[in-house]
């Protein structure tokens, strides 16, 4: 792969990499990107993409209340916060 | 026959006992029987201590993935499989060590250092619940909770010659579980003793309001074709180490002399189930992992101007190599443009595997294959390359892509180390997994490993 | 000649008792993280689960809209990072979602076609002061149904009044409250301008519009815009912009955050949906007749004028009110100006809705019975609704409890008015001389005299006829 669609790929991902890293992380994608290029001599006409493997009958909940007791909790798991805020530097 | 934890004195001298015994193995991340009590003295699993692989929540326990992300991340709450073990009156005592997130074969990928071998402790465990088939291997617990999404539970139950089962996708709730890819994951038991890893299934089995992909399992167990167990192998030269493919033969002939019907298999497909497997699973992991950007919870880069600033510090530090190149690869396979060519291509190899495997299961009940192509490898330069590593998965992951369940079992010892195979069935059939088990079981006696407890 | 396209993405939060997702509130609160779980706020190991109340609400629109509904619905994760998402990717739809290909057509606009309408997850709220921005996930996770159009307007005033009407009718099916103010329904427009003949150009988006003004104004500010452009040889930017409603123009974002790739895929947590013919026949019988089209059938059956149509049509409850009134057995033209008129003005000074008011179209249609009737003047009928909105109290009772129905007793008025002439002698000369003027002045005396009781029609002729007789 090439190191800059390595950079978009990142970029997407939000993952900031050093130039190291960037480096060592290319070779090893572009050796499983190789690898998986394998799939191309597949031949699949007529087949469906399976995206779930155990499909049955609908699946919904009813529409009834059921108030967490752990908002307190996670608010205090916040690394940053401000009362009940959880707090990131400002967008500018 | 469990009554080590009754007394809250029986926990602490419990809890010293075992930290000292894991020592040198390090299969544990978190370890305090005294947290946890008995919740149903009259339960199938009353007062039997379990590890649960750190991915898996139990409330109050961290829950870090053996991620420096979540290193000081409690969980609020259990995964539905816990508390069910704990309705059932088994103490989660403690969390076992993994690969981060769940990606890796060795447990090596752990931020907070390797598990070793009980067997050798130059030897790696494999993964990624590394740390639960130490555990159990070491004694140190009668059984754990790991997570299969390529093989997880089956390659390190083989590693350390424990049984290992990877439920139908499905059949245990995902509830709980930390993502790495959805579609894969299941959770499941590792354990010495087949009786108890068949209970603990059917303790944690089950469909669950909280996991919509979780499905009523039958009432019925699942019957043999033609009355009596029929078994399929691998035909063709599988690449296998010689302990492993002595270990192969061995159990093929075992099954020959206890009279059942077993011929031998193509299965094409198999040469391709890496890339379709490392495909679908490092996209779904690509989105899994996004959640983890130090605002809510886990490790806040201390730099940051801007929240998009902070949040591609936070995941840079808090992630290890490996979970990096999987979210890479995944980011990848899905973009606009690649998608097609790549993970689209892989869902539909992905439906063309389990038309293979639909068909194998029509005429017989049980396929057999290696676990791993070699023994446990050692740690470090040593070992496996991490590019080895995944493309010696082939024999686990496509019980993964199918959803089909396997049972992985100790076939004896070579060179001081256990030797693994696995046992594969249709949906829902993991009674027949254990019947076939139970068959081979005097055979193959599961071993004690050296020191232990 | 330069030709206009538009197109709508419209967000409605569908009225459920819980998120899309969990069983947290989908209610507004002012604590913040208040009504927040580990699933809405992203944790480790939890999953979707889906709200059966916020599929039916989204398939009545898809159907309200004449939408091709997919046999096999499937979710999809977009991904995106934004500290207001906790996974960082929405949970929406994309290739199959539940409503596709729709049409709407309506008097004043194009006929607009319905790309797609597919039910996703709301994202928090960030505030911003000073240097920080602070997070708020009550919202996460609050069911959107997003419609999308295709780019079927011309004119920025058409937009403006599909709007207005789509408003009404999310209102009618009960699914949303439509307040765009509140942000519980949102547009977003995309428009793009080219010479006549040439199709569409390129295409522009603009967010950030509160209200159906701020669409109508964004949309001709970016026609001009773009038209500029294009006429002096410039070509537009693709893009997204926003609207800066204090200084009444659009404005571009940075560059960064235009760039995106959502890779969707489908969501492996949760299975596809496939609408039974037992759950479709149920989305059936939640139709309603569309506001549009009930208010062009309210002009052409009741013969009311376009304004009292688009009065009564306004809400469903008000114009279900109307036509039960007038199935009641009262006049159309009662049933519309007493409702126009009094009920209008009484409901607005009691600050209630019809709804909540004590108003019911049985009670209503009784005093205007009598009205018709002649058993009670107008005056007493406007004392008596004015009591029975506020009150819940029977009409019959408080006409008798005030007094208001009109005598019958002619003996009783005929003394009256017998007393009153004899008492007015100079204005009854006045009258019998030949001005009509102080008739009025006698009647108004007549109806003091009588409290009220008497029939004002009848008493001018009364008073007419007893002073012909004088002689």
């Amino acid at each position: 792969m090439q190191k800059d669609e390595l950079y978009i790929t990142a970029s997407l991902a939000r993952l900031e990499l050093t130039e190291k890293e960037a480096d060592n992380l290319s070779q090893a994608v572009s050796q499983m990107i190789e690898y998986f290029s394998m799939m191309e001599k597949i031949d699949v006409t007529g087949l469906e993409p399976t995206t779930h493997v155990s499909i049955g009958e609908n699946r919904v909940r009813k529409d009834e209340v059921v108030e967490s007791t752990l908002a307190e909790r996670m608010i205090e798991a916040a690394p940053e916060r401000d009362e009940r805020f959880i707090t990131v530097p400002h967008i500018l | 026959m469990f009554d080590v934890l009754k007394t809250p004195e029986d926990r602490k001298a419990f809890t010293e006992q075992v930290l000292a015994a894991d020592k040198s193995i390090h299969s544990f991340l978190e370890l305090d029987a005294e947290k946890k009590s008995c919740q149903n003295p009259d339960g199938p699993l009353a007062n039997i201590p379990c590890g649960v692989k750190d991915n898996i929540a139990v409330k109050d326990f961290h829950l870090t993935c053996a991620s420096k992300i979540l290193e000081n991340f409690v969980s609020p709450y259990n995964a539905t499989a816990v508390d069910k073990l704990e309705a059932a009156g088994a103490i989660v005592v403690g969390k076992t060590n993994m690969d981060e997130f769940g990606m890796g074969s060795s447990t090596d990928f752990s931020a907070f250092g390797g598990t070793n071998n009980p067997w050798n402790k130059e030897c790696v465990t494999g993964g990624s619940s590394g740390g639960s088939a130490a555990a159990v291997a070491a004694g140190l617990v009668p059984f754990a909770l790991g997570s299969d999404t390529g093989g997880s539970i089956r390659q390190p139950a083989a590693f350390c010659g424990v049984y290992g089962l990877k439920p139908t996708y499905g059949s245990v709730s995902r509830y709980g579980l930390v993502a790495y890819a959805s579609s894969l994951d299941v959770i499941g038991v590792l354990s010495k003793d087949l009786d108890l890893t068949e209970k603990v299934f059917k303790v944690i089995r089950g469909q669950d309001w909280h996991d919509q992909t979780s499905i009523a399992y039958p009432s019925e167990p699942a019957k043999p074709k033609n009355g009596k167990l029929s078994f399929t192998y691998l035909e063709g030269d599988l690449g296998l180490t010689p302990e492993i493919e002595k270990g192969y033969k061995a159990l093929i002939q075992a099954i020959k002399d206890k009279g059942f019907e077993i011929k031998g298999v193509q299965v094409p497909s198999l040469e391709y189930v890496i890339p379709v497997y490392y495909t679908i699973a490092t996209a779904e992991a690509s989105a899994n992992l996004a959640r983890y950007n130090g605002i809510r919870y886990g490790h806040r880069s201390k730099e940051g101007e801007t929240p998009m600033d902070l949040m591609e510090k936070s995941r840079n530090e808090g992630f290890g190599d490996e979970v990096k190149l999987r979210i890479l690869l995944g980011t990848y396979v899905l973009r606009s443009g690649f998608q097609d060519q790549y993970y689209i291509k892989a869902q539909k190899i992905r439906t063309k595997v389990i038309d293979d495997f639909k068909n194998i299961f029509s005429t017989s009940d049980i396929f057999v294959a290696p676990a791993f192509p070699s023994q446990a490898f050692k740690h470090g330069n040593a070992g496996l390359t991490a590019y080895q590593q995944k493309v010696a998965d082939k024999f686990t992951v496509t019980a993964n892509l199918t959803g089909m369940p396997a049972l992985s079992i100790p076939v004896g010892v070579e060179n001081g180390l256990p030797v693994g195979m696995q046992l594969f069935a249709n949906y829902c059939s993991e009674n027949l997994l254990f019947d076939a088990a139970r068959e081979l079981s005097d055979v193959f006696p599961v071993a004690d490993a050296p020191e232990a407890l | 000649m330069i030709e206009s396209f538009i197109g709508l993405e419209i967000h409605i939060q569908l009225l459920t008792k819980t998120k899309v997702f969990c069983n947290c509130k989908n209610e507004f609160t002012h604590v913040p993280n208040s009504h927040v779980c580990p699933v809405c706020m992203g944790y480790p190991g939890v999953l979707p689960v889906l709200n059966e109340e916020a599929v039916r609400k989204a398939y009545i629109v898809c159907r309200a809209m004449n939408c091709h509904l997919n046999e096999k619905a499937v979710f999809d994760r977009k991904n995106y990072f934004y500290p207001d998402m906790p996974k960082n990717y929405q949970i929406s739809q994309f290739n199959s979602p539940f409503g596709v290909r729709g049409l709407i057509e309506m008097e004043g606009v194009p006929k607009v076609r319905i790309h797609d309408a597919h039910l996703e997850e709301d994202a928090g709220k960030l505030v911003h002061e000073g240097m920080t921005s602070y997070c708020d996930y009550n919202r996460a996770g609050t069911p959107l149904l997003e419609i999308v159009t295709e780019p079927d307007f011309k004119k920025p005033e058409e937009a403006e009044l599909f709007m207005q009407n789509f408003r009404k009718m999310v209102r009618y099916l009960g699914v949303c409250d439509g307040n765009m103010e509140e942000g519980s329904m949102r547009c977003d427009v995309n428009v793009s301008v080219n010479f006549e003949g040439k199709g569409l150009g390129r295409k522009v988006e603009v967010k950030n519009l509160n209200s159906f003004r701020h669409v109508k104004l964004a949309l001709q500010y970016e026609i001009q815009r773009q038209s500029r452009m294009i006429t002096a040889g410039e070509s537009v930017v693709q893009e997204t912009r926003l609207w800066n409603d204090e200084k009444k123009r659009t404005e571009g974002m940075r560059s960064k955050e235009n760039a995106n790739d959502y890779r969707y895929f489908p969501e492996p947590d949760l299975p596809p949906y496939c609408p039974t013919p037992e759950f479709l026949a149920q989305i059936e019988a939640a139709q309603v007749e569309l506001p549009w089209v009930r208010r062009r059938r309210f002009i052409d059956q009741y013969g009311l004028n376009e304004d009292g149509a688009d009065f009564l049509t306004e809400e469903k409850d008000k114009a279900d009110f109307f036509e039960n009134a007038v199935k009641g057995g009262i006049s159309v033209a009662n049933a519309a100006s007493w409702m126009r008129g009094e009920v209008a003005k009484d409901l607005n000074k009691a600050k209630k809705s019809l709804a909540d008011s004590f108003l019911t179209v049985e009670k209503f249609v009784k005093v205007i019975k009598l009205l018709e009737e002649e058993k009670i003047n107008a005056q007493a009928a406007k004392k008596v609704m004015d009591i029975i909105i506020n009150e819940d109290a029977d009409p019959m009772q408080v006409i008798e409890k005030e007094g208001l129905m009109q005598t019958a007793d002619s003996g009783e008025v005929e003394a009256m008015v017998d007393k009153l002439l004899a008492d007015n002698a100079k204005v009854v000369a006045q009258i019998k001389g030949g001005d009509q003027k102080p008739i009025g002045f006698l009647i108004g005396q007549l109806m003091k005299a009588s409290g009220g009781k008497a029939d004002p029609k009848k008493a001018r002729e009364l008073i007419l006829n007893k002073i012909s007789q004088l002689g």
